[in-house]
């Protein structure tokens, strides 16, 4: 049974309050960046609800203790940033359902989002806008590693001149404004 | 009279723009662009902190000049507001126990995870 919260939407972004983000930012972090491991773990090796990882499991690949974990495992739930399945035992022993946890790929995109607007202080439509862009960034990366990723780079290059371009262009207008006095 | 922003390409909708610029060029390629784009937003809101810090120091001066004749003026709201993101207010919120480097590096760690979780699918 999936575990389906979702605390932190881009369609609530304009009733997020600073400590929204103070929230987020507090459960990536603990002291020895166990949660940002455990969200590499199962980044590699658990991004659906087939391949969710057990608490134990965890605990070994992280190498902090099965209670650790679970409060670990809460804090990124709670952002939303992993899910959490319920699935029946195999066998008979051992207790009736056992807890699995998968990383939520599409909230994290939509966290980072949310970040990348929030930082900039910008509205709703620009964190839409941003989530979509980011999220086509990643359905056409799984494309590339699929057919090779040498074009790609060469675009990347052609693109990356086109942006450098763009930024100079900004620059020349500010060196304009200060040459004539800043702002008015 | 109240201008807000005095150049329209700073105001907050051309921000909104120049972001979704930023990001569409690497829309269609690799997964590096992402970090290129975000790299470059931090270009920008480097950029707007300069700027804003412009429009602060004009408005204290022009309230200063004002400072008699305040109901020419009223109050004038800070342009770093908006400008600023959240960056500084979450340093407030938690008094200095944030800054914008640590937005920043958790966005670069999420990143990262979001790759990992690309290349291994």
């Amino acid at each position: 049974m999936p575990d389906d919260f979702k605390p932190y939407s881009i369609d609530d972004y304009d009733k997020f309050t600073m400590e929204d983000y103070s929230v987020i930012l507090k459960a990536f972090t603990d002291e020895n960046n166990k949660r940002l491991q455990i969200m590499r773990y199962l980044a590699k090796e658990a991004k659906d609800e087939q391949s969710a990882k057990e608490r134990v499991e965890i605990a070994n690949r992280i190498g902090v203790s099965v209670v650790d974990t679970l409060e670990h495992c809460n804090a990124l739930r709670n952002i939303g940033a992993i899910r959490q399945i319920r699935s029946e035992r195999r066998g008979d022993r051992g207790p009736k359902e056992r807890i699995k946890y998968y990383l939520a790929v599409e909230d994290v995109i939509e966290i980072l989002a949310l970040l990348n607007a929030a930082m900039l202080g910008l509205d709703k439509n620009a964190a839409k806008r941003i989530k979509q862009a980011i999220t086509k960034i990643f359905n056409r990366s799984r494309h590339k590693i699929r057919y090779g990723i040498y074009s790609s780079i060469l675009r990347c290059r052609n693109r990356s001149l086109t942006l450098l371009q763009t930024s100079h262009t900004v620059t020349h207008r500010h060196k304009k404004i200060l040459s004539n006095g800043g702002p008015r | 009279m109240r201008n807000y922003y005095y150049y329209s390409w700073f105001y907050p909708a051309s921000i909104a723009d120049i972001a979704s610029k930023a990001f569409r060029p690497f829309t269609d390629y690799a997964i590096s662009g992402l970090n290129i784009a975000q790299n470059n937003m931090d270009a920008y809101i480097d950029m707007s902190k300069t700027y804003s810090g412009l429009v602060e120091d004009n408005i204290n001066e022009t309230t200063q000049i004002a400072q008699h004749t305040p109901n020419m003026f009223g109050a004038i709201p800070k342009a770093s507001i908006t400008a600023n993101g959240i960056g500084n207010a979450v340093s407030d919120v938690e008094d200095g126990e944030y800054d914008l480097f640590v937005l920043k590096k958790l966005r670069a760690d999420l990143t990262e995870i979001l790759h990992i979780a690309l290349s291994s699918a």
